[in-house]
């Protein structure tokens, strides 16, 4: 029996997140005080209805540990895209601070990094592969072009090695070798995204983001492209944020979720509880409606 | 030096479907016992009464609903699964506490063996030593080579079944939960398995059983408790 | 004779800007001067010169001769072309206290069109380059505010994989003229269209370069002693033009910029760009032949 003088509590290793995100807000409009409080999940919609400015995301905490896959799954207005976005660095955020454990050792807010230093994030830190593909290629410079302009960011200036590393990163990632000097625009939806992933991980980052990346390709593609996901993950230790509207492709890729709506996390928690025995209302529906 | 591996106190779990305009389903309720270092405890009960329940409470599937889930850590430390962060609950699953459910689920892409190999190499285990165990094991639990590349989805329910319970033991976790994992074998694969568990709990396998079957339950328990209507007779 | 007819009465100013505008141009080559390869924005002025003829070049020049400077103004490599004609003779007419010479050695300030001379020029020389297209990125970016922050951030991975891409496509480094350079480590610039051949005689020059975009309003410099380096990769290095096998049918030198010329018979031949260093070659010839008939009887 154990009893209760005996009982102390967890000298499990205090791990330290690899990112931590605090408060995470970004409003489109010039913002009033009623903004938040108007909108939400228990309202309903992402737009004060007091002076219309739009709140795609607010209040957002959560962190991410080194090699986990974090789901964050929603639907649109939810702020699950703006999430990524703030955390990559293509929009500022209205509020909030986030913390890189291999950025100023955890205590620089990478949302006030000088210009010089969020390239540096984009560029070594972190790699985002976005829902379409126009958005994260380019599709008029080749295959391997596009992952070349990372590596030369990283001031790479052999041509023979930028070509030997292009070529395993498009060979690993199941793009064949004699369409690295063919242009993206040309490729299938699915083999754009695997030069996406392949772009992404060239600088080997710590973070990877990933935003609906299987949307819009055909079932037995999304399979294929998860599954690559999964197996890159485990080889490299990469920890990934995977945003996706689809239960199915969260639940075979994340151990833990974040559920968002209107621009709020409602839930957070392990993937098989979320699933299982959602605890919000919202995500009760979620789950209830999904066919995956 | 504690003995007890793991205690449940007064745990209970209630489901609010809020869809339903929050009616409450009871799954169980004040539930305690403890489970001794590298006991074998069977719960018994009709289905409907809160067995698995138990289960998932403990493995974090299910969201407790007040209670407490006492575990003992190999360092003999003590935690509170039931007010674990999911990330803390993350790093035990798998070395720790492992989990047996009743039916596979199958991953796209991976084959039987990859599927059993898996766990060891996200252990860490090299790549030839995994696949050869994973071999090993699936051969023991009888699964022909042949279907070693094949996809576990055109399995038949019992095949799938035993690739499931191959990758659930093929790394031993210090506490083990298992929510009727025989019900689709027949009697000889059953045997099988029952060596396999009979053999973890020879190498200190604390394990926690959830099986219809109150024969095997008889036979593979130490102890057994009984679940009706969610609660635990006494 | 002819310059007595020239009068200054026409209300032309010295050098025929005003005064605040050469003050406003020097001040900003000054900028430009203290960041090597920096592109500074300026109000370009009007010229009897049309826009894209040499006006950047020209204000450069007009905003700093002065009393006692001698002019060299050449056009890929020659001065008698009609351009550098006409503006060396503006100059002559506007600032009559200046000379005008074909000699390199003896020039105080060069303005040149697409070519640098063969000569090594000297400390307390300035040379004056006429740039049509200032920004080495517009040919990976569009957005003039995209570029500038590019610059700012010395981002310049979309200029290196169009290199890469050339590379892929046509197996070697193609571009002929405007060869991008990185100035002093820091900036990336286009040193105007000229040849490989003379991007090298940028590199830790002994004089000063000022380069003048009058269209596109934009001067840049390239102070002594300061490092230029083209873009290249390591196994695929910035080379020049080849002359191997071939001399200037004219003067006879193997190692100047070659213009290739076909004659009214329809055959290919040779002869130095630079035409005032190739009179110096034939010159010099000529003197030899001199002295060894002397020698000789």
């Amino acid at each position: 029996m154990i009893t209760e003088t005996a009982q102390k509590q967890a000298n499990v290793e205090v791990e330290t997140p690899l990112l931590v995100v605090e408060n995470l807000t970004r409003l489109y409009g010039h913002g009033c005080p009623r903004c938040l409080e108007l909108t939400g999940p228990e309202t309903g919609t992402n737009t004060c209805s007091n002076c219309g400015t739009l709140v795609a995301c607010a209040d957002v905490n959560f962190e991410v540990y080194e090699g986990e896959i974090l789901g964050v799954v929603g639907e649109s207005g939810s702020g699950k895209t703006t999430l990524l976005r703030c955390l990559y660095g293509d929009v500022a955020p209205t509020k909030g601070q986030a913390f890189l454990k291999s950025f100023g050792n955890g205590r620089q807010d990478i949302f006030q990094a000088s210009s010089q230093q969020a390239r540096y994030l984009q560029d070594f830190v972190m790699g985002m592969v976005r829902q379409n593909p126009a958005q994260g290629l380019h599709l008029h410079i080749t295959a391997g072009g596009n992952i070349a302009e990372r590596l030369l960011a990283a001031e790479w200036r052999n041509v023979a090695d930028i070509r030997e590393r292009s070529g395993a990163l498009l060979n690993r990632m199941e793009v064949p070798l004699n369409r690295m000097d063919h242009y993206p625009a040309f490729f299938s939806g699915g083999m754009q995204q695997r030069v996406q992933i392949a772009k992404a991980l060239a600088n080997h980052p710590v973070l990877l983001l990933l935003d609906e990346m299987t949307t819009g390709l055909d079932v037995s593609v999304q399979a294929g492209v998860i599954d690559l996901v999964k197996e890159v993950q485990r080889e490299s230790g990469v920890a990934i944020v995977v945003v996706s509207h689809d239960l199915g492709v969260i639940r075979l890729l994340s151990e833990r979720t974040l559920v968002m709506k209107n621009g709020r996390v409602v839930e957070n928690g392990l993937t098989d509880q979320i699933l299982e025995d959602p605890q919000h209302p919202y995500t009760q529906l979620l789950v209830s409606s999904s066919n995956s | 030096m504690q003995n007890t591996h793991i205690q449940i106190n007064n745990l209970s779990k209630v489901f609010t479907q809020h869809i339903l305009r929050g009616k409450q389903i009871s799954a169980f309720k004040g539930v305690s016992f403890e489970v001794e270092r590298g006991l074998f405890v069977g719960i018994a009960g009709l289905s409907g009464s809160g067995k698995s329940s138990i289960l998932k409470c403990i493995f974090g599937t299910y969201v407790a609903s007040s209670g407490e889930i006492i575990y003992c850590l190999e360092n003999n430390t003590v935690i509170d699964l039931a007010q674990s962060s999911a990330r803390q609950i993350t790093r035990l699953r798998g070395s720790e506490i492992g989990f047996v459910s009743q039916f596979l689920r199958a991953q796209p892409r991976t084959t039987a063996l990859e599927l059993v190999a898996r766990p060891l190499l996200n252990a860490g285990v090299p790549r030839p030593e995994a696949t050869e165990r994973a071999q090993l094991m699936l051969e023991r639990l009888g699964i022909s080579s042949e279907l070693w590349d094949g996809y576990p989805v055109f399995f038949s329910g019992g095949e799938q079944q035993r690739v499931n319970i191959a990758q659930a033991l093929i790394r031993q976790p210090r506490l083990l939960l298992l929510d009727e994992p025989t019900s689709a074998l027949d009697d000889r694969n059953q045997s099988v398995v029952i060596s396999l568990l009979e053999e973890a709990k020879q190498s200190g396998v604390t394990i926690i059983g959830v099986f219809h079957d109150r024969a095997l339950l008889n036979r593979l328990s130490d102890k057994v408790i009984t679940m009706e209507y969610g609660r635990l007779l006494v | 004779m002819l310059k007595d007819l020239i009068t200054t009465e026409e209300n032309y100013n010295y050098a025929f800007l005003d005064e605040g505008s050469k003050r406003e141009i020097r001040r900003n080559l000054l900028k430009a001067v203290a960041i090597p390869g920096y592109q500074v924005p300026f109000g370009s002025r009007e010229l009897p010169i049309g826009r894209g003829w040499g006006t950047g070049g020209l204000q450069i020049t007009l905003s700093l001769i002065g009393q006692g400077d001698i002019v060299k103004v050449i056009d890929q490599g020659t001065d008698a072309g009609v351009n550098a004609a006409n503006i060396r003779r503006l100059i002559e007419r506007t600032a009559p206290d200046v000379t005008t010479t074909f000699q390199t050695s003896e020039a105080t300030i060069i303005q040149t069109r697409h070519r640098i001379p063969e000569e090594k020029m000297q400390a307390g020389q300035l040379l004056v380059l006429q740039v049509p297209l200032p920004e080495p990125l517009r040919l990976v970016e569009r957005s003039e505010n995209a570029t500038r922050r590019m610059h700012a951030d010395k981002n310049y991975s979309r200029m290196w994989v169009a290199l890469y891409e050339e590379i892929v496509k046509h197996g070697l480094l193609a571009r002929a003229y405007s060869y991008p350079v990185m100035v002093n480590g820091r900036y990336v610039m286009a040193p105007s269209p000229i040849p490989r051949w003379d991007v090298e005689k940028l590199n830790n020059a002994e004089h000063l370069s000022l380069f003048g975009a009058g269209r596109e309003k934009r001067l840049y410099a390239v102070p002594p002693r300061t490092a230029v380096v083209p873009l290249d990769f390591e196994d695929y290095p910035f080379t020049v033009e080849d002359f191997h096998g071939i001399r200037c049918q004219r003067c006879g030198a193997e190692h100047s910029f070659l213009d290739e010329i076909t004659t009214e018979a329809g055959q290919k031949t040779y002869m130095c760009s630079d035409t005032a260093y190739c009179d110096e070659q034939v010159a010099k010839k000529v003197a030899e032949r001199e002295m060894q008939k002397e020698f000789a009887g």
